[in-house]
């Protein structure tokens, strides 16, 4: 048995679920929208230039 | 004439829409990037808010979106800790907020496990290697990861290599623990 192996393939498919469920997290609890909405405003820039989504692209 | 810090006319409709894309597309990324790197989940996003600010201001010279905006995530978050550690805000590098429970508990639980764990064992490493391995599982190369730490190539291959070496080392250790844990 390659226990050298099967400890890669636990570490990256934890690391996998990690960035699943981090994502997942973030997309309920951070509004990008908003957040380009802020940063036009602090440029100076319009922030009804911002295009409105349906759906955060990724 | 545009007033100070009025970027309304300095871009193209061409080069906002491209901005505005980058930004939607990497915002979520990049923040999981930098609570992996050591930021607490609620400063994460204000450094990735800086990061995109940054990016936006130098848009028409940026080549490669994601590796400025990782560079700067890096920067900013390292200006933020000095800054703390002078004011005597903070006396650990890594913040008490990367835990399963600063994600949204509306989620289910579980689903966060997974992320407490990986916080957990980034937490062990060297801030060097904790960063470059970040990085690397952002899928830079070590040349790239060199560039955007500042290191020399060799350095970031090895930080690399050897966060991945003592991660697995501590897997094997949990593993080899839950084995003996047994009745």
């Amino acid at each position: 048995m390659d226990h050298d192996t099967d400890h890669e393939r636990t570490l990256d498919g934890l690391l996998d679920r990690a960035t699943e469920s981090a994502l997942m997290s973030l997309d309920a609890t951070v509004d990008v929208e908003q957040r380009l909405r802020d940063l036009f405003r602090q440029a100076g820039i319009d922030p009804d230039r911002v295009p409105d989504d349906d759906k955060h692209s990724r | 004439m545009s007033e100070p810090g009025n970027m309304e006319n300095q871009l193209t409709p061409g080069e906002l829409e491209a901005f505005v894309s980058c930004f939607k597309k990497n915002f979520h990324p990049l923040t999981w990037f930098v609570i992996r790197a050591g930021a607490s989940v609620t400063e994460a996003p204000d450094v990735v808010q800086e990061a995109m600010l940054a990016a936006l201001k130098s848009w028409a010279t940026v080549q490669n979106p994601r590796a400025f905006l990782h560079t700067a995530a890096l920067r900013i978050l390292h200006r933020r800790w000095d800054k703390a550690k002078q004011e005597h805000a903070a006396h650990q590098r890594i913040a008490q907020e990367t835990s399963a429970t600063a994600f949204d508990m509306r989620l289910d639980v579980n689903v966060n496990l997974d992320v407490a764990d990986v916080l957990s064992l980034l937490r062990e490493l060297p801030q060097a290697q904790r960063e470059a391995f970040a990085l690397h599982a952002d899928g830079f190369t070590p040349p790239e990861i060199a560039e955007i730490t500042g290191q020399k190539a060799s350095t970031a291959r090895s930080n690399v290599r050897h966060a991945r070496q003592k991660l697995l080392r501590m897997i094997e250790e949990s593993t080899r623990k839950e084995a003996g844990d047994g009745p």
